[in-house]
């Protein structure tokens, strides 16, 4: 199991991520997201509350279920970033892509 | 914006722009004044400027959801980037309007919470029509153009904004483009993508990156094992050493050279969309504009002079400086090395020259570090123009603002508390100082006044002058006014300079009177000027003319961080006082010169040429735990035999006083460290240092010290003004001095005296005859000394003074009139000439002659029905009464007459005598007539306690009632009192209290007698 808590509400998801969102938890996490995104799901929303650590395997795996998502005409969201990873996505030009939005304290 | 992200108070992030937000409105005034001033004539680096600015906050506004803020931001710079490429003149209407929009937007910034609440409506409104009313038919500006650069040895163009270019390219920064896989050329060297992007930030500014997505797959690809990117640097590292950055990637990070010098124009709609999407995400990005601001820093640093009013704020340290710092950080390792080789080898001579450079290095490290903290005072200055511009035309004057010195560097934290002073100087000079144009032009001088702002540097200080050119100060109108206002007498004034009396201005009492302020032309609130300019270690000096202007000179210190000390020694351990609190020292000799150490009860004081100074004995004071036991016999000792003192006469500003240290040591400059978290509490200490020698000495904090070893604003010390009265051999009194009209001097004793307040006569209440005054939610009684005695009536108008007291039970008021000053004296006490009913005697102060008030008598005319009553009610039958007698000892002859008198008011026989041993013998005389003792403890030659003994021992006076009488009833004197056989206490001058006591006592031993 993915270490994050998923929550339901018809065709919305929100994922909140225990921990860290790298490399080590992404390979189960993507099963998930897979499952969840051929199940119907529209929209899905990554909560980064609890997330300090964002590596490149994270980011990759932010742009492939965007990429998933459009396919299937749904629409992806990353909340709560923290300000150190939502400047990193910032300038990287990813937030408008991936809806980013940062934590508030 | 997501609506989730609300507004979070208490975001680092939020703070951060808030200060940083703050720091560009107060240089955009500035700036859009001298746009204003240029006219036609544009400075497009300032346009930029400002530009930039409303940028800025645009961006990051809107990265916390601060849509109003946002928006006004934007409409500002749509107008700003207007003027710069010339489609709006910057004239009086425009720059009007960009004023207001940025003082809204300070406003909306200063409360970010309600910012999103207020109505922008207008501003909006006139920005958008202002705009639109330049606008050609076209809508393209220079932020909506794009450069092509080319890569350096071939590749792919890349194409950036304009603006971001050209903003960038000015700051001296060069670009690379990087194409790198963040899987492959991070992640799998063990990197962390954050950790890299962190580097880059440092180094300079990410201006756009783009993210290949489709290589990325999707999730139903295997997990994913390419981000591949292409990102656009702007950096002030060189192509050889942009390697640092991206490690083993040399191959993938190119320089970028401009295509042409046309910049390639983008016409669509569709690209410009993007360019506000990319330009807004760069602006979004708060660390960017630090970045930016840092590298802008680094080429004024280098090459450029300081053009406009720069942003800066000391956090941000010119890149410089830094580099300065690096070098001098390498020189102290050479020098390190140098000298652990020398003690090595034991080579005196290399130790020497290791000494010598580690010494060299050492002062430029410290200047270099010194210039981190430094900002220019053109901080401060740069909010004037708008303040001048706006008052005079408010005041309908004219006044011209001539800034010089704009660049002089001070501490950044004196610079913070300079501004409200200087802010307030500025006001009063264009308020009070310069002149209408039509009454300058009567006077003969031009019509337009001119106001000169001037920083400079002066032997290792700071002068900074303010000067007009208006009416000027009138010394004798401002010395009759203060004099009117009871806050100087004639006999001082009389010696006073005209400086000296200009000087006056910056009394608290004169400021607040605004009559004041326009007959002399200034003095509102000058008082804080001065408390504010004496915190910083700062002298005001007035140099004025009558009808030619003031000039205000300002000296500061240049930091506060390194000070020249005084450096003391108390039992074995180091202190440091601050030079700037020290008045002078002195070595005090018991019987040699004339300063001298005097024992007032158990405090003491230094004597020095007239003047009376409260001593702190900081050893007995700092060590109260096991060194006072180790060390206290020897001391005490030391104290009784009357040593030779070493006393540092200390100055808060407010008052000055002594400590007495063991000795004396050099003066050094010493760098201020703040106290450890677990120190924090001790408010007597400013900070600690490390000594030449490498021991550590506490920093005294004077102000504080003399607050903890409660010592009173009056200049003496409370205990001492305490005790005063049982002083032995001086009989010295503390008396609260104040005025009856019009030139009558009154004293009270200190200690009948609970508090004092000022109040406007219109205050006093007459109701039914009697005066009264609200306070605390309640009545207070007013009395005055012309209700019982032949003085003048107190006037009804002006500033009263009202002296609290508790007789009976019951708050009185005195009215008297400023000033009011406490005064300790040793003149003896005139029981007749003067008295009369509320006056109990006179006494001679200072020279002249004060009436001391009786405030029983007072309270009894006062309230006649109260002290009658208690003659009724509560004086036991004259019959048993009459024939008591009561010894009283008291040394102070006007303890004793005041207490004589009013025993035998109460009907008693009064045997007075003036120490223990006289009473003893009177006693012995009178054995069959006294039936109670009263005395006081603190007497010579037998005090009151070994009375007491005496008379416990004596089988014949054993059993007579022994009242001892005290200024203060402390509990261990109480206990030793008892101890010795003392029946009751009371405190001096409470005398129903003790007239109560004495009856209960001479009754009972009447009544067992019968």
């Amino acid at each position: 199991m993915a270490a994050c808590s998923v929550k339901r509400e018809q065709e919305d998801v929100l994922i909140r991520l225990d921990g860290n969102l790298t490399a080590l938890v992404v390979p189960d996490l993507q099963a998930e997201l897979k499952n969840l995104l051929t199940e119907g799901i529209r929209r899905l929303t990554f909560d980064l509350a609890e997330t300090a650590m964002l590596d490149s395997t994270g980011i990759g795996l932010l742009i492939a279920a965007t990429n998933t998502a459009m396919r299937t005409g749904g629409e992806l969201r990353v909340i709560n970033a923290s300000p150190e990873i939502f400047r990193l996505l910032q300038n990287m030009r990813l937030t408008a892509r991936l809806n980013v939005s940062a934590r508030v304290a | 914006m997501d609506s989730e992200l609300n507004v979070a108070l208490n975001d680092e992030l939020l703070v951060e722009f808030i200060s940083e937000s703050r720091d560009h409105l107060t240089t955009i005034e500035s700036d859009l004044l001298a746009m204003e001033e240029g006219g036609s004539n544009i400075d497009s680096e300032l346009v930029n400027k400002v530009f930039r600015a409303a940028h800025s906050i645009k961006g990051a506004s809107g990265y916390f959801g601060l849509t109003k803020v946002k928006e006004l931001a934007h409409r500002a710079e749509t107008v700003l980037d207007m003027i710069r490429s010339g489609r709006i003149p910057p004239n009086a209407e425009v720059t009007n309007l960009l004023l207001c929009a940025f003082d809204r937007l300070r406003e909306m910034i200063n409360r970010p919470g309600e910012s999103n609440g207020t109505n922008i409506d207008d501003l909006v409104e006139s920005l958008t029509a202002l705009a639109s009313s330049f606008l050609p038919g076209e809508k393209k500006s220079s932020v909506w153009e794009r450069v092509t650069l080319e890569p350096q040895g071939g590749g792919a163009p890349v194409m950036l904004s304009k603006f971001d270019y050209e903003r960038a390219k000015d700051a001296g920064n060069r670009f690379y483009v990087v194409e790198m896989d963040l899987i492959h050329d991070i992640e799998r060297r063990g990197e962390n993508v954050l950790a890299v992007f962190r580097r880059l930030f440092a180094a300079g500014q990410v201006v756009d990156c783009e993210v290949d997505f489709e290589s990325v797959g999707t999730l139903d690809d295997p997990i994913c094992n390419r981000v591949p990117l292409k990102l656009v640097l702007a950096t002030t590292l060189g192509p050889d050493k942009i390697d640092v950055l991206f490690p083993e990637m040399q191959d993938r990070v190119k320089l970028l050279s401009e295509h042409s010098a046309e910049a390639a124009k983008e016409g669509s709609e569709k690209t410009r969309e993007d360019s506000v999407a990319e330009m807004q995400a760069v602006l979004e990005t708060p660390g960017s504009e630090v970045a930016q601001a840092q590298t802008s820093h680094t080429s004024i640093g280098t090459s450029r002079p300081v053009k406009s009013n720069s942003t800066e704020d000391s956090v941000r340290v010119n890149v410089a400086t830094l580099e300065l710092l690096m070098n001098l950080a390498g020189e102290l390792v050479l020098g390190r090395n140098q000298l652990r080789a020398s003690i090595a080898q034991k080579n005196g001579q290399a130790l020497d020259a290791a000494d010598q450079r580690i010494n060299q290095i050492t002062s430029e490290l410290q200047d270099a570090v010194m210039q981190t903290r430094l900002q220019p005072i053109g901080n401060v200055f740069g909010k004037f123009p708008r303040l001048v511009r706006d008052l005079a035309a408010s005041l309908g004057k004219e006044v011209q603002l001539e800034i010089q010195g704009k660049e002089v560097a001070l501490d950044r934290s004196i610079i913070e508390s300079l501004s409200d002073p200087l802010t307030h100087m500025v006001r009063n000079a264009v308020d009070h100082g310069i002149e209408p144009p039509e009454i300058r032009i009567r006077a003969g001088k031009a019509r337009q006044g001119v106001l000169n702002l001037d920083a400079r540097h002066e032997a290792g200080h700071v002068v900074v002058e303010i000067a007009d050119d208006g009416r000027g100060l009138d010394a004798e109108r401002i010395a009759k006014s203060a004099m009117s206002k009871g806050l100087v007498t004639a006999e001082k004034l009389d010696r006073m300079t005209a400086k000296e009396k200009m000087s006056l201005i910056f009394l608290p009492g004169l400021s607040t009177n605004s009559e004041v302020s326009e007959i002399s032309g200034r003095g509102v609130g000058m008082d804080v000027v001065k408390t504010n300019l004496d915190r910083l270690g700062g002298k005001v000096e007035i140099i004025s003319t009558v009808g030619s202007g003031t000039r205000f000179r300002i000296k500061l210190p240049l930091t506060l961080a390194i000070i020249p000390s005084l450096i003391v020694s108390v039992e074995g351990e180091r202190f440091a006082i601050p030079q700037i609190n020290v008045e002078e020292m002195c070595h005090v000799v018991p019987g040699q010169g004339r300063a001298r150490v005097e024992t007032v009860g158990n405090a003491q004081v230094l004597v020095l040429r007239d003047r009376l100074i409260p001593l702190v004995r900081l050893g007995e004071y700092l060590s109260a735990g096991e060194i006072s036991d180790r060390r206290g016999s020897e001391r005490d000792s030391q104290r009784e035999k009357g040593d030779a003192s070493n006393i540092v006469v200390v100055t808060t500003g407010a008052q000055s006083y002594g400590l007495v240290v063991s000795g004396f040591h050099d003066a050094e400059e010493i760098v201020v460290k703040p106290l450890g978290g677990h120190l924090k509490g001790l408010e007597e200490y400013a900070g600690a240092t490390i000594l030449g020698d490498g021991s550590l000495a506490l920093i005294l904090d004077v102000a504080n010290l003399a607050v903890k070893a409660s010592l009173s604003a009056t200049g003496i010390s409370d205990t001492a003004a305490k005790i005063a009265h049982e002083d032995a051999s001086n009989d010295r009194h503390t008396f609260v001095l104040f005025h009856n009209p019009p030139n009558v001097l009154c004293a009270l004793p200190l200690n009948t005296v609970r508090r004092i307040e000022r109040v406007d006569a219109a205050c006093v209440e007459m109701i039914g005859g009697r005066r009264t005054m609200k306070l605390d939610g309640g009545l207070l009684p007013l009395a005055t000394l012309s209700d019982a005695a032949q003085v003048e009536p107190i006037p009804a108008s002006g500033e009263l003074a009202v002296i609290l007291a508790t007789v009976r039970g019951v708050d009185i008021g005195l009215l008297g009139t400023l000033p009011v000053d406490v005064v300790e004296t040793s003149g003896s006490v005139e029981h007749t000439t003067h008295r009369q009913s509320g006056i109990a005697g006179s006494t001679i102060i200072q020279g002249r002659t004060a009436l001391i008030v009786d405030l029983y008598e007072l309270a009894d005319s006062l309230l006649p029905e109260r002290g009658n009553g208690r003659l009724a009610t509560e004086r036991p039958e004259p019959g048993i009464e009459r024939q008591l007698t009561v010894l009283l000892a008291e040394d102070s002859d006007f303890f004793r007459s005041q207490i004589e008198r009013f025993l035998k008011e109460d009907g008693y026989a009064v045997l007075a005598a003036n120490d223990g041993e006289a009473a003893w013998e009177l006693l012995l005389r009178s054995l069959d007539e006294v039936s109670a003792v009263v005395t006081d403890i603190e007497m010579p030659r037998l005090d009151g306690l070994g009375l007491t003994r005496r008379i416990r021992a004596d089988a014949l006076t054993a059993h007579l009632p022994v009242i001892a009488l005290t200024s203060l009833a402390a509990d261990d004197d109480a206990a030793r009192g008892l101890a010795a056989g003392i029946s009751d206490y009371q405190t001096k001058l409470d005398r129903d209290r003790l007239l109560e006591r004495l009856r209960e006592y001479t009754h009972a031993a009447a009544a067992a007698n019968v």
